[in-house]
């Protein structure tokens, strides 16, 4: 896997396909921090892929390429806190909508879930509720391991803690779950 | 081992997939903690199943944006003007004036080759030259693609992270995580691809043993066999093969088999198990349960009993073997096959679109070509540009139009052809050329086309 800095050294010499593997090796983990912090989906969309057009825009002023994760991290934090901002005035635009298009434009096309039954699809948006009210560390934990896929060696290097502590807030946060999901749980 | 410990252990194995045998064996014998481990096992399949749709709209989301991204002027990077040339100067003046020092006197030539000569010398030839270097060891596997952790141990305890790019030596224990699908590369060209949650120890030189999971091997030509081993027996091929093997355990009111499945795409192999010895010819599927293999059966369709590979092969990206089965797919049944095809992605448009417009297509009814240009419309990206133009001079107006539609969505071109115009017009000559002129002004520019 060729190495964030390298992606960003080539997409500024020209090569476009190479931002588009950053794309793709980042959107889920800004999902998981727009959606920490904004809870909706069809915003959380909205917001990635704000965060991505706005790195690609100003990727001439990261000073150090190889920090390129941590630099989109904070774009998308950014994006998160500017739309908190702007709703609260009333007004929210996204630069990558252009003047006239509408936000339900970006919401064509997703996958249908209609052939998911409803008793399902009300049992995740539970699930996903109860890790949004999860604590802090533990929500951070559970977006690691179950949204981005990562293991245990990753996540060390992201939390910094060891795959023992990593393992114990894994437990508890299945825990608390467990006892807040009693009606849902098979 | 105590309950306690035992928990932590379960907790522990839904990440590498792999419980501590000392656990296990206390799970077996302990009610409460089998309990714990099914109610654990409950809640984490919830878990994933609760995160999938977001994974999914994560992944639309990041393509979305590709497609935004593609009508984006490139960022420039930032120069100053003037301030570099300056230091640049300053340098080569004094580089040259450190080089030629004008103020000595000149130097006899060749006094300053013996010089020269000397010092490549000095650094060149080793101080002790009888001491031979050590040759590196090569590592018998590279690592090539992993869709995720990829792990190796010497001992089956001590494990560390191969990275992609990384080799394993022989007699190495590898194992996938419970999502990890991993493609390996031998010194001699072979491959050899793991399954999620496959723990196989690689032996000697082409020499594999299977512990747990799935193994698909592209076998070339070698001085030894090349052997896959289970609990249950070995198949070997002696001559350029392909073969897959699943071993794993099976559970049943606390009666406990082991079962090997082998099934030979390519080539022919022999299958030895403790009660027979088979010589097999491909396409075939062998199962053998404990000490006794079944008789081979003929496997009527090794591409679809094979899909798992398919991901690794579009990591991959556009390849003979990837092309093959892309063809196989296409000429089968494409209401089963084209769910397969669609979860390729883009690695299979450009097969799928030279498929439709060479001769291979034409025996084929309307409507596979129909359903299969309309695929590969849906996955192509701007690597596939050149085989939609082709696909425009196509003699079938669904095709024509099908095209079209792709190339408008990939560059927001229409070459000022309405749809009607491509539907019905097979002499639509002037739009077409007017592509392919576009095409060869603008080849460049899309950066390399692979």
């Amino acid at each position: 896997m060729e190495p964030d800095g390298d992606l960003v050294r080539a997409t500024l010499g020209g090569r476009r396909e190479a931002y588009e593997e950053l794309v793709r090796r980042y959107s889920a983990r800004l999902f998981g921090i727009c959606w920490s912090r904004i809870g909706r989906h069809e915003t959380v969309a909205d917001l990635v892929q704000e965060a991505l057009l706005r790195g690609f825009r100003s990727l001439s002023t990261l000073t150090e390429p190889e920090k390129f994760g941590s630099w989109l991290c904070g774009i998308a934090v950014r994006a998160c806190l500017d739309w908190l901002k702007d709703r609260e005035q009333g007004q929210v635009s996204f630069t990558a909508l252009g003047p006239d298009a509408a936000p339900d434009d970006f919401l064509r096309g997703q996958p249908s879930s209609s052939s998911d039954g409803l008793e399902d699809r009300e049992r995740r948006d539970r699930i996903l509720a109860e890790v949004q009210g999860l604590p802090e560390i533990f929500r951070e934990a559970v977006m690691l391991f179950y949204f981005e896929n990562r293991s245990y060696v990753q996540m060390q290097a992201v939390l910094g803690i060891g795959p023992q502590a990593i393992n114990a807030r894994l437990s508890k946060a299945r825990t608390l779950l467990r006892e807040r999901l009693k009606s849902v749980t098979r | 081992m105590d309950c306690k410990t035992t928990e932590e252990l379960i907790c522990a194995a839904l990440e590498s997939g792999i419980l501590d045998a000392e656990a296990a064996r206390h799970v077996d014998g302990c009610d409460a903690c089998r309990a714990f481990r099914d109610d654990v096992g409950r809640h984490d399949a919830d878990l994933r199943a609760a995160f999938e749709p977001a994974q999914r709209e994560a992944a639309l989301v990041a393509e979305r944006t590709i497609a935004t991204l593609r009508r984006e002027p490139l960022p420039q990077v930032r120069t100053l003007r003037f301030f570099p040339i300056a230091i640049a100067a300053a340098a080569g003046f004094l580089l040259a004036f450190l080089v030629f020092r004008p103020w000595r006197p000149p130097v006899v030539v060749d006094r300053v080759v013996d010089r020269v000569v000397d010092r490549i010398v000095e650094k060149h030839v080793p101080m002790n030259a009888g001491q031979v270097p050590e040759p590196k060891k090569r590592p018998m596997a590279k690592l090539e693609i992993a869709t995720g952790p990829v792990q190796a141990s010497k001992d089956g305890t001590a494990w560390t992270d191969v990275e992609v790019g990384g080799g394993c030596e022989m007699d190495t224990w590898v194992r996938c995580s419970p999502r990890t699908k991993a493609e390996f590369t031998l010194s001699d060209d072979s491959v050899v691809r793991l399954d999620a949650g496959t723990n196989c120890f690689f032996g000697k030189f082409r020499q594999f043993r299977l512990d747990v999971g799935r193994l698909y091997a592209r076998a070339t030509a070698g001085r030894v066999n090349f052997t896959v081993t289970t609990e249950n027996g070995f198949v070997s091929l002696a001559k350029p093969g392909v073969v897959d093997v699943f071993h794993d355990i099976v559970h049943e009111k606390k009666v406990v088999e082991t079962a090997t499945e082998i099934l030979l795409l390519g080539g022919s192999a022999k299958v030895h198990s403790d009660k027979s010895d088979l010589d097999v010819d491909s396409p075939a599927r062998i199962v053998i349960v404990e000490d006794t293999a079944g008789a081979p059966q003929k496997l009527a369709d090794g591409v679809m009993a094979t899909a798992w590979i398919h991901d690794l092969l579009a990591r991959r990206g556009e390849s003979d073997e990837l092309t093959d089965r892309v063809k196989t797919l296409l000429t089968s049944d494409l209401a089963k096959t084209e769910p397969e095809l669609r979860k390729m992605g883009e690695s299979c448009a450009k097969p799928i679109a030279s498929w439709v417009y060479g001769n291979e297509s034409r025996g084929c009814a309307d409507q596979k070509r129909h359903q299969a240009v309309a695929i590969a419309a849906d996955l192509a990206t701007t690597r596939t540009i050149p085989d939609l133009i082709s696909l425009l001079e196509d003699g079938d107006g669904t095709i024509r139009l099908t095209a079209a539609k792709a190339l408008e969505r990939l560059t927001g071109l229409t070459q000022g052809c309405s749809p009607g115009d491509w539907a019905n017009d097979p002499a639509s000559k002037s739009a077409c050329d007017r592509w392919k002129a576009w095409q060869a002004e603008n080849e460049g520019k899309r950066g390399s086309v692979k």
